[in-house]
């Protein structure tokens, strides 16, 4: 038998048929449109081979990385399977709930909870209802240890197993228990002399255990455990599926109970109920999609009532409100007042995208009364998305409570009968309301950022509840708070898995013509690449030449990363999924692996490369004259920085310096492009972007510089925009439909309107009409005595527009497609497909264009190119917030570091609405910070026209007004748990 | 924490080798020929392979219906393909001019044309009609196998008995796909002579990753056509028995001898 089943994983195995005994199962449901009866009828086919289950068997026989799970074996006989057991431990058997609930209990159980039993049943139950813990039980499966024997029973195929439907009146929950109860006592009674327990929290399933077994909860288990293994806790991880709080259970239900499961498909088959995502930006304001016709509608769920215990990423079931509930859509969403945070930090570039934007979906529909929001309310959940969350636990406050978090704390913390106390949890991530955590570790863990695993939110709770997972480090520490910053933002940040880097090259691999066949040979082209200092991932780099008819060939070559990441593989899932590199202050995730990254795909210099080029014949006036896409091996002949490359501009002619001549030309086609393109109403934006001067070893902040923008930065830049331009109008001509391009809105009046009145307190005016008045009526905004205020002006503009954003062609109409900010018809990424998914996209939308590769299959359904541009949207804003977030933090640990600083600031906004604490916000440029000036004083006079306020201050009576020059002092204020914050104060004003 | 969207759903495969309806991947599944269901035609015959069952009818050699279709040296072989209402799980007239059917039709027939000496009837019509009872993946092979069964039942001359079967999934190649495993995978029909080794037919209309993927799912494709070969063998050989003990009386004592054999 042994033999037969390696045979059988190497293929080598005979056709034969399969097993007489056999089952059919018949079901029938209705269609969702007009409610036809389908009649399904799946056969099953039933095996008296399979032994005592399977469990993976460690075949590899080197270190390939490709071979780390090793292959399924069948146990076939009785000594094997005691063989395999650990001995003198009991087997567990777990059921749905326990796999759903308890993961972390038994994948932390460990060495104590050697013999698990996972049944088909429940694992199939589980990927029904949550994905993550299907891949996780998979992943305890597939995974060999050496003090842990998972197997994996295939009860449904089994003939002492499996369980015929015929009875009538028997749910299909039921039905499945008692499947998981038969695997449970065909293991007790085959296996004598060896306790066999059937874990489980359901007390009815606990009645019918039979005795070849015993039943025992998930808590009833850990106790034994413990009891046996004193160095164990596994009790904090044992899920809460009650109400936490005893007294509660009399208290009437806070929320709307959830409809159940079949009630739910009923109502949205029927179409009374909409089936969507629900996504928000915190846990005030949510929004579900759904579809109606061939329509995605977003729809605004407000209030706690309506959002009847969703959280962000759930699958929910929503009912729409009756038309005289829906908002007008000039409306705001509600969004929790940013303004009541006093903290200060690094503000964002631009403004908040609408979900609209992001996800290319409407979020009003047209109805008489005009376009108005629908609203609805959520009556079920089809499937939780209860993540791991990190955080910390805030504590009842001695005195007064100050915070939001400290009043809730103070209201929902108690001490429970058995020496457990119930705390509240904080999640980093704003999207997630309070979990309440019954601990029994809580002065532990105070002060320290911990993960806390969601179990379930009982109607009668305020909050949910969870359980604590494990603990990341004490709050405040460089790299606890970076750990926490990306599970705040869902960054992945897991080193890459062995699947996805057993599709690497192998480390030996030689780039050279023969090993590509069909590529043009360029590497008698003078290449050379210009990027900042220190980057590892070059992913561009540019040629020009003169040609005999004195036009000039200009080259931009890409690092040819779809040569090495094929569609489908799993690394091409790993990157889609990732769909960017995010850059922190202190360290670089990488969207593919270091080999490509660093290696294989960074057109390093005076090596081979294989690039993806655009060559153009260019005019000496700049006209193109034509464009040619090839694939191509390179070799780089100089990697330059910035600072050189503008050496070269600088310098003098020097007709024998190839490297020196090819960027002067460079940079004179650059300035023509530029030119024309500002001609066309491109605008030229800023932003108040500083980098840190880390410390060689500590790698703590050390000083801050602001980035120098060279010419050559902008000769670099126009290539590359032109480079995209060219692609992108290449591949919609050849997919009309199916392009993945990048738009920028046109900017909406109203975000604009603040932006306008305080420019004209000032004496200056912006016309926003176009982006052409508004390019040139910013370039006119200038005061003599401050240069400094027109950037401002441009970094305050920025903020008024959305980011741009992906998406497919065929979703938009054609006039939809423009990109304001370039001021180009379309717009696409193609120059840095290593950290960039939508460029490797674009690469293999180009190949198919110019008939190098074909089309991958699923690059040409539009609903995974729908989502695929929102993924690529919502990862690239988690990457953006994640980098802020990262400098802020070292904001934080640069002025804890030296104290206190003085510094000059300019006032961007004066609070002058009547009754509010008297405060403005400034921006400080030396550091990039913004943030919020309180001010104590009573005597308070307010000019809303002229956006000024007037106070008494300690020794004379001061005035603000909007771009102002003041005086700081910059610190960092202590909270609650460690937990810091930036403060800025008021010295005096500057004139 | 992947998306959804990206996601490979076939992890019991993964888990304990097995496929979906519980087979490993190199089962066909259960088969069974039923031989002389229909009287007033020449032969038929009823297959079904798990459970798609599909009922083959021969009539002919006759006279053809318009002269102008005769040939002269060979028979003229026609087959006609049709569905019953029910075989889906959904109830519907699929209208016998559907494109796929007169595409399958065409297929089946230039596999058969294989295998018939057509030649030896010459200036006559050969019909073959084919019904699609029940409709569970393996379509094509299904029918081949009715309408070479039922040309054998019929006694027509054959070169060999043509055996279909499909193989697909690439990784894991797996043989004989259901309905469901036909929708998530690449599938290839293939029908050959058995005893030549002569691939007659092979269709596939997915993209196969490599050359190498084409060989290996060709082999396995032939090794189900072999294994359907045995099964069809033993039901014709049963079948013939049958008969011709039957003529003369002694059926009990004919079978129970040709299970000895």
């Amino acid at each position: 038998m042994n033999d037969d089943e390696t045979s059988c994983a190497e293929g080598e195995e005979d056709i034969r048929a399969a097993p007489s005994l056999y089952t059919r199962s018949t079901y029938y449901r209705p269609t969702m449109k007009r409610g036809k009866i389908l009649k399904q009828v799946t056969e099953r086919y039933l095996r008296d081979d399979l032994g005592y289950g399977c469990y993976y068997k460690d075949t590899s026989t080197d270190n390939r990385v490709d071979r780390v799970h090793g292959t399924p074996q069948i146990i076939s006989s009785l000594p094997e399977l005691q063989r395999l057991l650990k001995p003198s431990q009991p087997v567990v058997v777990v059921d749905t709930n326990v796999l759903l609930h308890q993961m972390d209990v038994l994948q932390q159980a460990g060495k104590a909870m050697p013999n698990l039993v996972v049944p088909q049943t429940a694992l199939e139950e589980c990927r029904n209802h949550r994905m993550v813990i299907y891949d996780q039980t998979v992943d305890l499966l597939r995974s060999i240890h050496k003090e842990r024997c998972t197997i994996f029973f295939p009860d449904p195929y089994h003939t002492a197993t499996s369980v015929e439907e015929k009875e009538e009146g028997i749910s299909p929950n039921d039905l499945n228990d008692e499947r998981i109860r038969r695997v449970a006592e065909f293991y007790g009674k085959s296996l004598p002399g060896v306790s066999v327990i059937f874990l489980t929290d359901d007390v009815a399933s606990r009645e019918k255990a039979s005795r070849s077994y015993q039943a025992m909860s998930v808590r009833q288990y850990v106790q034994v455990l413990e009891q046996t293994n004193p160095g164990l806790s596994l009790s904090d991880l044992v899920a809460a599926q009650t109400s936490v709080l005893s007294n509660e259970e009399d208290e009437a239900p806070l929320y709307e109970t959830h409809l159940e499961a079949t009630a739910l498909s009923r109502g949205i088959q029927s179409g009374k109920l909409y089936r969507g995502v629900l996504r928000s930006s915190d846990w005030n304001t949510a929004h579900v999609t759904i579809r109606r016709g061939d329509e995605r509608v977003a729809v605004t769920v407000q209030g706690d009532l309506d959002r009847n215990r969703a959280v962000d990423g759930d699958v929910v079931a929503i009912a729409l409100h009756p038309l005289t509930k829906w908002i007008s859509s000039a409306a705001a969403p509600v969004t929790s007042s940013v303004k009541d945070t006093p903290s200060a930090g690094i503000a964002s570039e631009t403004a908040e995208p609408t979900l609209a934007e992001m996800s290319n979906v409407r979020d009003t529909i047209a109805v008489e009364q005009g376009e108005l929001r629908p609203t609805g309310k959520i009556v079920g959940i089809v499937r939780r998305n209860f993540e791991n969350q990190s955080g910390s636990i805030f504590t009842k406050s001695s005195g007064k409570a100050d915070s939001e978090q400290e009043k809730i704390a103070t209201k929902m913390e108690r001490e429970n009968p058995d020496g457990t106390a119930t705390c509240v949890f904080f999640p980093v991530n704003k999207k997630i309301p309070p979990v309440l955590l019954r601990t029994t570790q809580r002065d532990r863990l105070f002060g320290q950022r911990i993960v806390v695993s969601l179990d379930s939110w009982p109607a009668n709770s305020r909050y949910p509840l969870g359980h604590y997972v494990r603990t990341i480090g004490p709050a405040g520490d460089k790299d606890v708070e970076t750990e926490v910053l990306l599970q705040q933002h869902d960054i992945p940040h897991e080193p890459f898995p062995a699947a996805v880097l057993a599709c690497l090259p192998p480390e030996d691999y030689k780039i050279s013509a023969e090993n590509s066949p069909g590529r043009v040979d360029l590497r008698h082209l003078p290449v050379l690449s210009i990027d900042p200092p220190g980057c590892k991932d070059i992913d561009d780099a540019l040629h020009c030449l003169v040609l005999p008819n004195g036009n000039y060939q200009v080259g931009v070559h890409i690092a040819d990363v779809t040569h090495y990441v094929k569609p489908g593989t799993a690394m091409d899932l790993e990157a889609a999924n990732r769909s960017t590199s995010t850059y922190l202050v202190n360290k670089r995730l990488d969207m593919l692996p270091a080999l490509l990254t660093t290696d294989l795909c960074s057109l390093k210099c005076n090596v081979d490369r294989y690039a993806f080029s655009v060559l153009w014949e260019v005019s000496p006036d700049g006209n193109i004259i034509q464009v040619d896409f090839q694939k191509s091996i390179i070799h780089s002949i100089a990697a330059l920085t910035y600072q050189q490359a503008q050496s070269f501009i600088d310098q003098p002619d020097d007709p024998t310096d190839i490297q020196a001549c090819a960027v002067k030309r460079l940079a004179v086609l650059a300035r023509k492009f530029r030119q024309r393109r500002i001609d066309a109403g491109a605008l030229t934006l800023a932003s108040p972007e500083v980098k840190f001067v880390l410390d060689s070893e500590s790698l703590n902040p050390t000083d801050v510089q602001a980035y120098a923008l060279l010419e050559a930065n902008a000769l670099v830049e126009e290539f590359m925009l032109l480079a995209n331009v060219t692609v992108a109008k290449k591949i919609l001509r050849q997919y009309p439909t199916l392009s993945v391009l990048r738009r920028h809105p046109a900017p909406n009046r109203s975000m604009f309107d603040p932006l306008i009145s305080k420019a004209q307190s000032i004496g200056l005016s912006i016309n926003i009409e176009d982006s052409k008045k508004l390019a040139d009526s910013l370039d006119a905004a200038q005061v003599k005595s401050d240069p400094y205020i027109n950037k401002l002006l441009r970094i305050l503009s920025t903020r008024c527009m959305s980011p741009a954003q992906y998406f497919c062609s065929g979703e938009l109409r054609a006039s939809e497609w423009h990109h304001y900010g370039l001021a180009a018809p379309v717009y696409t990424h193609f120059t840095s497909p290593i950290r960039r998914y939508a460029d490797v996209c674009v690469h293999r939308l180009l190949a198919a264009s110019i008939n190098v590769a074909p089309l991958p299959q699923h690059l040409s359904s539009k609903s995974y190119m729908h989502d695929l541009c929102t993924n690529m949207n919502r990862r690239h804003r988690a990457a953006q917030l994640a980098g802020r977030a990262s400098v802020q933090l070292h904001t934080l640990i640069y002025f804890s570091g030296d104290g206190a600083k003085e510094e000059d600031a300019y006032v961007l906004d004066v609070d002058t609405d009547k009754g509010s604490d008297p405060s403005f916000t400034v921006m400080v440029p030396r550091y990039g910070i913004e943030g919020r000036v309180r001010l104590d004083a009573a005597e308070v006079e307010r000019f809303p026209e002229e956006h000024r306020i007037a106070w008494a201050g300690k020794t004379k009576s001061c005035s603000v007004k909007v771009f102002d020059k003041v005086r700081v002092r910059l610190s960092v204020r202590e909270m609650q748990g460690d937990q810091r914050e930036l403060a800025i104060d008021f010295i005096e004003q500057k004139l | 924490m992947s998306q959804p969207w990206l996601r490979n759903r076939n992890h019991l495969f993964v888990l304990c080798n097995l496929r979906t309806d519980g087979r490993k991947a190199s089962e066909i599944r259960r088969m069974r020929f039923q031989m002389g269901v229909v009287d007033r035609v020449a032969g038929s015959a009823l297959v079904e392979m798990g459970l798609t069952a599909v009922l083959a009818t021969v009539t002919g050699p006759t006279e053809c219906i318009r002269r102008t279709d005769e040939l002269h040296d060979r028979a003229v072989l026609q087959v006609h393909f049709a569905a019953a209402p029910f075989c889906t799980a959904d109830r519907r007239h699929v209208p016998t001019n559907d494109r796929r059917f007169l595409e399958a039709a065409r297929l089946v027939q230039r596999a058969l044309e294989a295998s018939i000496f057509l030649h030896l009837y010459p200036r006559s019509l050969i019909q073959i009609h084919i019904t699609i009872l029940s409709e569970d993946g393996g379509r094509l092979c299904a029918a081949i196998n009715a309408a070479s069964c039922a040309v054998v039942h019929a006694g027509l001359a054959v070169k060999d008995i043509v055996c279909a079967c499909a193989a697909g999934g690439v990784d894991p190649v797996m043989v004989d796909l259901n309905r469901r495993e036909e929708m998530d995978n690449i599938n290839m029909a293939c029908a050959m002579l058995p005893q030549r080794g002569t691939i007659v037919l092979s269709q596939c209309e997915a993209r196969l990753p490599s050359r190498e993927a084409l060989d290996r799912v060709l082999e396995t494709a032939m090794d189900g056509c072999r294994a359907v070969f045995a099964v069809m063998e033993a039901a014709i050989r049963e079948n013939a028995t049958l008969q011709w003990s039957s003529k003369r009386g002694k059926a009990i004592v004919a079978l129970s001898e040709t299970n000895v054999v």
